[in-house]
C-alpha cells in the first residue's frame, strides 16, 4: 500500500515537471503520424490486391517512414509527458533516422522499377544507392546502441553527428534527384491531363521528402533546438505524404478535378 | 547481346489454317510456329465467338504481341513489353504486305509453300526489321520518348497503382 502511494507521488511529481518540448512539436509530428497511417493502408491495400514489385517496394518505403515517424512522436510523447524524467527522444530521433534511410533505398528500388527499363536502366546505381545508405546504417548504430560504453546499450545515447548528418543528406538527396527528375520529365512528355498532375505530384512529393532532411540538418546546424526549421521540416513531410498520396494513389476527386474519368 | 530495340521474333502465318508461312527470329529460333500459328488462328477463332471484336494484340509477362492481316495471311510481331508498339506497326503492316504478295503470287501458281521456299523470305523480313531498328536507333528521342511515358504511366496501373 505504500509503494503504491509512493509511486502515485512520484507519477505526480513528474507531471508536474515541464518537458523543454513544445507542445507545437507533437501537433507537427502527430499530424505527420497521421498522414504516413493513411498513406501506408492504403498502399498496403492496394499491394496485397497486386502483389507487384513496384507496389511492394513503395508500400515497404513508406511503412518504414511511418515507422521513423511513429519512433520520433511515441518517444518524444514519452519524454513530453514525463517532463524528461525519462528521456528517450534522442534514442528516437537516431532509430528515426535509421528506419528512413531505409525507407529510402526501398523509394529508390520503387523508382527504378517504374522509371527505368532494359533500355535506360543505369548500370550499378541501386547497388550504389543500397551501400551509400548501408554504410549511414553503420555508422547510426554507434549513435544508437553507443557500442564504445559499457553497458551496450546505453540510453538516451547522443544526437546523429553533424558530419554523418552531412553524409546522409547527400545520399538522400542522390534518390531524390533522380526521382525529382524522372518523375519531373513524365511531366513534361504527359500525354493526358490526368498523368501529368500524378507525375507533377510524384515530382514535389520527391522535392518535399528532400527538403525535410535539408530542413532537419538546418535545424541540428542552428543548434537552437527545435528552430523554425523544425516545424518547417515537419509540415514539409506532411506535404510530401500529401502529394505522395494524391501522386501515388490518385484519388477520384484529383482524377475528376483534372478532367478525367 | 545484339541491341534489337525490343525485336523478339517475327511470324507469317495462313489466316485461315494457322500453317506457318515463315518466321524469323534473331539468334536461334525459339518458337515451334507450327504450335504458335494453332494457337493465334484458334484464339482468333474464340475472339469472334465471343463476340468481342478483332484480336489486335496480347500481352505476356514479357512481351507484346501486334498482329496484322491482309486476305490471306497473318503478321504478328513480338517485341519487349518495354517497347514502343507504335514505332513496330509499320514494320509490321510493311512486312505483311510484302508476305501477302509473295504468298498470293505462290497461290495464284497453285504451288504448295514449303519450309525451302519460305526461306526466301526471310533476307527480305530481316532487311525491313534492320531497317526499322536503325531508325529507331538514329531516332529514338524524336520518334518514340512521347510514347515512353505512357509506358511509365501504364507501368503504375499495371502496379495497383493509378
Amino acid at each position: 500500500m505504500v509503494d503504491v502511494e509512493k509511486m502515485i507521488s512520484e507519477i505526480l511529481l513528474i507531471q508536474q515537471q515541464v518537458s523543454e518540448i513544445p507542445p507545437l512539436a507533437l501537433i507537427a509530428e502527430g499530424t505527420a503520424l497521421l498522414v504516413y497511417a493513411f498513406l501506408t493502408w492504403n498502399l498496403s491495400s492496394k499491394w496485397r490486391s497486386t502483389r507487384k514489385d513496384a507496389t511492394r517496394n513503395l508500400f515497404l518505403s513508406f511503412t518504414l517512414y511511418f515507422i521513423a515517424v511513429l519512433m520520433l512522436f511515441s518517444t518524444k510523447t514519452t519524454n513530453f509527458l514525463t517532463g524528461d524524467e525519462i528521456d528517450i527522444s534522442t534514442l528516437g530521433i537516431n532509430t528515426g533516422y535509421a528506419f528512413s534511410l531505409l525507407g529510402n533505398v526501398f523509394l529508390y528500388y520503387f523508382t527504378d522499377n517504374i522509371f527505368f527499363d532494359e533500355e535506360n536502366r543505369k548500370t550499378y546505381l541501386k547497388e550504389f544507392i543500397t551501400l551509400t545508405n548501408g554504410v549511414t546504417l553503420g555508422f547510426l548504430m554507434v549513435f544508437i546502441f553507443q557500442v564504445q560504453s559499457a553497458p551496450f546499450l546505453e540510453i538516451p545515447g547522443t544526437y546523429i553527428s553533424v558530419h554523418l548528418l552531412i553524409w546522409h543528406v547527400l545520399v538522400s538527396t542522390v534518390g531524390f534527384i533522380i526521382l525529382f527528375v524522372k518523375a519531373f520529365q513524365s511531366t513534361i512528355k504527359a500525354n493526358t491531363r490526368v498523368s501529368r498532375g500524378g507525375f507533377l505530384m510524384i515530382s514535389f512529393s520527391a522535392i518535399f521528402e528532400m527538403l525535410v532532411f535539408v530542413f532537419f540538418f538546418l535545424d541540428l546546424f542552428t543548434g537552437a533546438g527545435y528552430s523554425t526549421w523544425y516545424f518547417i521540416a515537419w509540415v514539409t513531410a506532411s506535404l510530401a505524404g500529401l502529394c505522395s498520396m494524391i501522386g501515388y494513389l490518385m484519388p477520384n476527386w484529383f482524377r475528376r478535378l483534372l478532367g478525367g474519368s | 547481346m545484339e541491341d534489337t530495340q525490343g525485336f523478339i521474333g517475327l511470324w507469317i502465318i495462313d489466316k485461315d489454317s494457322g500453317i506457318p508461312i515463315s518466321s524469323f527470329e534473331f539468334g536461334h529460333s525459339k518458337t515451334d510456329s507450327v504450335l504458335f500459328g494453332g494457337f493465334l488462328v484458334a484464339l482468333r477463332g474464340m475472339a469472334h465467338d465471343f463476340e468481342i471484336g478483332q484480336l489486335t494484340s496480347f500481352q505476356t509477362d514479357n512481351a507484346n504481341l501486334i498482329i496484322t492481316g491482309s486476305e490471306a495471311i497473318l503478321s504478328v510481331i513480338a517485341i519487349t513489353r518495354e517497347s514502343n508498339s507504335d514505332c513496330w506497326y509499320p514494320t509490321l503492316v510493311t512486312i505483311n504486305n510484302h508476305a501477302e504478295n509473295f504468298y498470293r503470287s505462290y497461290q495464284e501458281k497453285e504451288l504448295i509453300v514449303d519450309t525451302g521456299v519460305n526461306e526466301h523470305l526471310v533476307p527480305e523480313f530481316k532487311r525491313i526489321i534492320v531497317k526499322n531498328i536503325n531508325s529507331l536507333k538514329s531516332n529514338f528521342n524524336d520518334h518514340c520518348n512521347s510514347k515512353k511515358e505512357e509506358k511509365v504511366a501504364d507501368k503504375l496501373k499495371d502496379s495497383g497503382l493509378w
